[in-house]
Formats: C-alpha cells, sequence, structure tokens
C-alpha cells in the first residue's frame, strides 16, 4: 500500500484494519508464555468475550485458565463459574492458589446462563466470568461481549461443540485439543490478528 | 376554595433565623378528613351518598357527600328522611375498620416527620412538629410541604398549625387552614368557632345553646368563675388547653412495629404486570413506613389471594437491608415470573419482616449505592431468578475424605484457612461413577496410564460415610488426567472421582 493512501486511510478511518494498533486492548498473561506471544493483546483480552471450544471436558481447559484466574484473584477480582458441567472442586481450586472467598457459581440451565452472564460481566469486581452455556445465540454473543466491555473483565465461553464455522462477535476464539501430554491451541480468531494459528502448551 | 387557608403569620422576623422559638414551645399540626367514612369505601364526594350507622332511631346518615349535602341531606338525619330528598341517594353502612386503616396510613405519613404522632379517632390526626422545623427549613416551608404531599393523598383534608394540639384540632375539623405560631394569636382565630368544636358532652352543649351562647367569642366573654359554675369544669378546661394554659397531654401512638398492607386488584387477573402494579402500590407504602422509622428491611412477604384457594404466598430476601421500592419490585417481579399461578389472583397481601435501623455509619451506603451496594443487588437478582440455593462459593473443609473436603456455602461468607491436600482434581463428579474394567485394566493395559499414586484415604468411622479408598491420577487415551479411586471395601472396584480440567 502507498504510504499516502495508508495515510489518508488512517485518517479518515475509512477501513477498518484488523491487525492495526487501536483494535487491539490490553490483556492478563495466560502464564504460558508461548500462548501470551501468539496473542495480540498478549494474554487473554480484557473488557472482551474469548470462546473456547473444548471437544470433551477434562483436556485442560482450566489448567489452561488457572494462572490468569490467580492473577485476577489476587488483585480481588472475583471469579465467577456459570453452569460448569462438573462441580469445582474447592480443595484443588485453594490448592491451585485461589481465594475462595472471590470465588462464586452459579448453577442454572440454559435458558440462563448468558443472562447471569451478562448481568455479573458488567460488573468491576467481576474480574473473570466462565459460562458453559448448551447453546449461545450470535446474538447472545454480541451481548455477552459488550458486556464485558462495560465491565472491564475477561468473559470466557466454554464451549463443547465444534463451533468453527458459526460466526461470533466474540473477540477471541479458540479451540483446543489433545497432543501427546500437551494441548494443541488453535487460534481461529483474534481481533487484532494473530500470526501464529497454532500454539502447543505443556500444562 | 371557601377555606382559603387564612395564614396567621406572626413570625419572629425580626430574628436572623425566622424560626427562632423557644425549644419548650410546641407546634401541633392537625389533619382533619372531614370524608373519611365515605372515603374508605371508595365513594366520590361528588356522588350523591351517605353513609350511615345504626342508631336509637334506626339507620341514621353518620356522613353526607358534598353533593348529597347540597339538596339537604345531613349528618343525624333518618335514611328515610334522606331518601325522601333524594331517591336515587346511594346508602352505604359504615366500615369502621377501613376507616381506621386510612388514618393508619395517615400516621405512618406522619411519622416521616416526627415520631410523635397522635391519631385521634373518628377523623383527626395530630403530629407535633416543632422539633424538625430546622430540617424541613422552617414553619412555613413546612406547612407548605404538608399541604402539598396531602392534595396529592387524593383525599379532602384540612391542616392546622398551632402551639397546642387543642386548636389545631379545633380549626381542622372546622375546616379553617391556619398556620398560627404565637399562642398569643390563638383566641383570635378561635373566636368564631361554633361552640360544638369542643368537644363537650351532649349536655352540657344544649345547656350553653340554651344560654344563647353559639360560638367561643361568646364562651370567652362570660365571667369565667360563672361559667365553671354553670356549666361544669370541662368547658373552662377545655379552653384554656385550646389556649395553651393549662397542660393538654395527648397519647402518643407508637408507630407499628410489623408492616401488613393489602390491597385488592380491580378484576382477577394472572398477568403479572397488573399484579406487579397493585404491588408497586403497597411497596411504596413499604418504603414510606420504612424512611417514617429511619430502618431498612431485608425481607418481604408476598400473599397473593385467589378465589376459593389458599394463598401464593412468596418470599423477598436481598442481602443488604434496603427500603428502595423500585429494587423491591424489580425482584418481585422475577419471582412472580417464575411462579406459576394456581389460579386468578384478585388481591395480594404485603408484610415486611427483618427490620433493623440504619447504622449511622453505614448510611451513606444506601444514599449512594457504591460497587457494593451494586453487587449485592445483582446478587439478590439472581438469586431470585435462579434460586436461592443455586448461587455458591465453594468453601474448603478440614476432612480426608475428598466429598467431604468442600462445601457449597451462601455468597459472601468468611473463608476459614483450612490446609489443602495436593493432587487434588478442579472438576469433582456429583457422585463417584463406576469403571467398567478390572484393577489389572487400569494398570496393566493401555487404556490408562498411571501417573501419580496410589494415595490412601481411609476415613470416617466417626459417621456413616466409612471408607478406604487407594486414588490414582491417570491419563486416559484421550488425553485427559482423570481422578480415580479402588474402593478396597466394595471387592476392589474402580470409580472415576474427577477430572483435572
Amino acid at each position: 500500500m502507498k504510504p499516502d493512501l495508508r495515510g489518508l486511510l488512517s485518517k479518515h478511518h475509512l477501513v477498518w484494519q484488523g491487525n492495526t494498533a487501536d483494535g487491539k486492548g490490553s490483556g492478563v498473561s495466560t502464564g504460558f508464555a508461548e500462548l501470551d506471544q501468539a496473542l495480540p493483546t498478549r494474554g487473554w483480552p480484557e473488557a472482551a468475550l474469548t470462546e473456547i471450544a473444548v471437544p470433551y471436558w477434562g483436556l485442560g481447559e482450566l489448567r489452561l485458565l488457572l494462572p490468569a484466574m490467580v492473577h485476577l484473584n489476587r488483585q480481588k477480582r472475583r471469579i465467577v463459574w456459570i453452569a460448569p458441567p462438573y462441580l469445582p472442586y474447592a480443595p484443588a481450586l485453594a490448592r491451585a492458589g485461589l481465594d475462595l472467598q472471590y470465588v462464586m457459581v452459579v448453577d442454572t440451565q440454559s435458558g440462563n446462563v448468558s443472562w447471569a452472564m451478562e448481568r455479573l460481566s458488567s460488573f468491576r469486581s467481576c474480574g473473570m466470568v466462565l459460562a458453559w452455556p448448551m447453546r449461545l445465540s450470535e446474538v447472545e454473543a454480541r451481548r455477552l461481549q459488550l458486556a464485558a466491555e462495560t465491565g472491564g473483565g475477561i468473559g470466557i465461553v466454554l464451549r463443547a461443540e465444534d463451533t468453527r464455522w458459526r460466526a461470533s462477535s466474540a473477540a477471541l476464539r479458540l479451540k483446543i485439543e489433545p497432543l501427546d501430554g500437551e494441548i494443541a491451541i488453535n487460534i481461529l480468531k483474534a481481533r487484532g490478528g494473530s500470526h501464529r494459528p497454532r500454539v502447543a502448551v505443556s500444562l | 376554595m371557601q377555606h382559603a387557608a387564612q395564614h396567621a403569620v406572626s413570625l419572629d422576623r425580626g430574628t436572623a433565623s425566622g424560626v427562632a422559638r423557644a425549644p419548650s414551645s410546641f407546634l401541633w399540626a392537625a389533619v382533619d378528613l372531614p370524608f373519611l367514612a365515605l372515603e374508605a369505601l371508595h365513594i366520590g364526594v361528588n356522588e350523591y351518598a351517605v353513609v350511615t350507622e345504626p342508631s336509637r332511631r334506626g339507620e341514621i346518615v353518620h356522613q353526607a357527600s358534598e353533593n348529597a349535602r347540597s339538596v339537604g341531606i345531613k349528618p343525624g338525619m333518618n335514611v328515610n328522611a334522606a331518601l325522601a330528598i333524594w331517591a336515587s341517594l346511594q346508602v352505604c353502612p359504615r366500615d369502621p375498620d377501613a376507616e381506621r386503616r386510612y388514618l393508619h396510613e395517615f400516621h405512618h405519613w406522619a411519622g416521616r416527620f416526627t415520631p410523635t404522632v397522635s391519631t385521634e379517632p373518628p377523623t383527626t390526626l395530630l403530629f407535633e412538629v416543632a422539633a424538625s422545623l430546622k430540617l424541613f427549613d422552617g414553619v412555613e416551608a413546612l406547612y407548605d410541604r404538608l399541604r402539598r404531599e396531602l392534595d396529592q393523598t387524593g383525599h379532602r383534608c384540612y391542616l392546622a398549625l398551632t402551639p397546642t394540639p387543642g386548636a389545631s384540632s379545633m380549626l381542622a375539623a372546622a375546616g379553617r387552614e391556619t398556620l398560627i405560631t404565637d399562642r398569643a394569636d390563638l383566641r383570635m382565630s378561635m373566636q368564631a368557632l361554633p361552640i360544638h368544636s369542643l368537644g363537650l358532652a351532649g349536655e352540657t352543649l344544649r345547656r350553653l345553646r340554651a344560654a344563647g351562647v353559639s360560638s367561643l367569642e361568646e364562651l370567652w366573654r362570660l365571667p369565667r368563675h360563672d361559667l365553671a359554675r354553670r356549666f361544669g369544669p370541662d368547658v373552662v378546661r377545655k379552653l384554656d388547653q385550646a389556649l395553651g394554659m393549662r397542660p393538654d397531654p395527648r397519647r402518643i401512638d407508637a408507630i407499628p412495629d410489623c408492616f401488613e398492607r393489602h390491597r385488592e386488584l380491580e378484576a382477577e387477573t394472572v398477568e403479572a404486570g397488573f399484579i406487579l402494579q397493585a404491588a408497586r402500590f403497597l411497596l411504596k407504602q413499604f418504603s414510606d413506613f420504612l424512611t417514617a422509622r429511619s430502618a431498612v428491611a431485608s425481607e418481604v412477604q408476598v400473599w397473593l389471594k385467589h378465589a376459593g384457594k389458599p394463598a401464593t404466598r412468596i418470599d423477598v430476601g436481598t442481602r443488604l437491608p434496603m427500603r428502595d421500592a423500585g429494587q423491591w419490585e424489580r425482584l418481585l417481579r422475577e419471582h412472580i415470573q417464575r411462579r406459576e399461578l394456581c389460579a386468578p389472583v384478585r388481591g395480594i397481601r404485603l408484610s415486611g419482616s427483618g427490620l433493623r435501623s440504619i447504622n449511622p455509619a453505614s448510611g451513606d451506603l444506601f444514599e449512594t449505592p457504591d460497587a457494593v451496594g451494586d453487587w449485592a443487588r445483582a446478587l439478590d437478582e439472581l438469586e431470585a431468578r435462579l434460586g436461592k440455593k443455586n448461587l455458591w462459593m465453594p468453601k474448603v473443609l478440614a476432612d480426608h475424605r475428598p466429598e467431604h473436603a468442600w462445601k457449597r456455602s451462601p455468597p459472601a461468607v468468611d473463608q476459614a484457612d483450612v490446609s489443602c491436600p495436593p493432587h487434588r482434581p478442579l472438576w469433582l463428579l456429583d457422585e463417584p461413577r463406576r469403571l467398567n474394567c478390572q484393577a489389572n485394566d487400569v494398570s496393566g493395559s493401555g487404556s490408562f496410564n498411571i501417573i501419580d499414586g496410589p494415595e490412601r484415604i481411609e476415613s470416617g468411622w466417626w459417621d456413616d460415610n466409612e471408607y478406604c479408598r487407594d486414588y490414582y491420577t491417570v491419563v486416559c487415551s484421550q488425553g485427559r488426567r482423570l481422578w480415580v479411586f479402588q474402593d478396597l471395601k466394595k471387592k476392589s472396584e474402580w470409580y472415576l472421582h474427577g477430572l483435572f480440567g
């Protein structure tokens, strides 16, 4: 692109460019250097929604999120779990370094998951809101993204189904897979652009 | 209106504050509701209607609407005589309970201005406001405010403010809206009052009338010692009390501690919107009630009344006690929308509990909602919609048995410091799930790889959940890390108990 054309475009904001600085926001380190490197926000994007597709629970999705949870928890920000598929086990969470005073679980049916998430995401004190919805429509995802922008926390939606081909307004979309002893993280979409589509992480 | 406020204002204008009064002086407000009996039955003053009560002479008119009066129907008249004047007259028997309820509502309203409130049945409410003058920016501002709020109630009523309770209630009952702050002006404003204003016994009144006395002015003209001798000591006492020359103690009613009100719906309905509309009205009253007591509440009970079926009870609780009617309504809406109604609703009863007075130190919490208040409100809404038990915080307990080493605790409680063992999974199954394999399968074949274990947990002899298990951390062929155990008591069966997530 010619320099004067580039200047004209950026001056008048005629075209939104995915890989420019203003598409990026701040992030909270994931605790895994390889993953941080691959993400435009150098961590889990704050004030945004992240969608993680997991083929089956227990693959390492919680261990992937734990370092960021602990970091937020130390700042006395809440970690809210909405409709988790199993019981978040208190002794293990405490062992991992979470202050359970700032951990809350909301058990609910599918219809109320996005409502509860939207309501809680809009709070500044909620550092991370995790939800396991059965279904999530594009409209709901959009609303969750807006709620996360209001509250400034990290919104995480974990989904068992393969949603790769569906449109979503989440700022970051990942799909994790087992990879002999490690897990592979496919970056399906990252607002701000990512140059590495696949990262292997050893948990 | 013919009863335009007759402001006999005599404020000490010379002083700087304008309302400088000796602290010992009183200022009594009297509100008289001349059409209370009609209004309690929801009868407008523009209808041709009378409220009747039984007497020795049969049913007589207790109160007549304005239109009924205009055609010559008067209180005390026989009902048949009234019907002879106006054939299509609406005749309703008096409902003293409803009247008392209405008077009580005014009691709550007055409680917002002062704790010294006295109801003087049948139609008058007295309250002492001298101590509140500073708060309400002086006597004139207070008078205007009282008048404005009374107008908003939709009841016809008269307001009088004078230094004595007797003068206030007499002037209000006579329909003279008055504001007097100086005792010296009392006699002047009261002289035109008819003698029945004094509330004397029937016999005394009859004798006074026979003597040609009809107004207080004429009464005052008579020699004082003569008055007592001829008409009894009551007359002099009441006159002296009205002018503040003799103490006039009044029974001060404590504001009732519990709040309970009901409201009938205009039609039976299952529409949440209509039910909430009625509830909003009651919640507003509840909010006023709390304001009067400087209190906040943490619980509201609502009964939805059905025809021929027991009422549906809804409990609405909040974690931060509050008095904001709007927030109560939001919570109640979630409850009502969630509830299946067994029958149409015809009325609502609302009562409040968990009352406590506001701690002055945390007063600003309720005035300017901060993050803590917002968070508590959000949790209340979540609980109202999802159910109380569905909101919890994981808590660690000191127990070796994995199922007993944690519990659900309601949000916002203190966490005890308990040491936590290593090698625990982040996900726990509700119940251990039996695995269809034998011991040698797990340890020997390729379906599982043991990466940690065994950890023997043998505990619980003190209750019925005694067990003996060997726990292992294994990785399955899918790449999941699992927490399994071998139950050494049950023929060494294998169970899945957790996932490392």
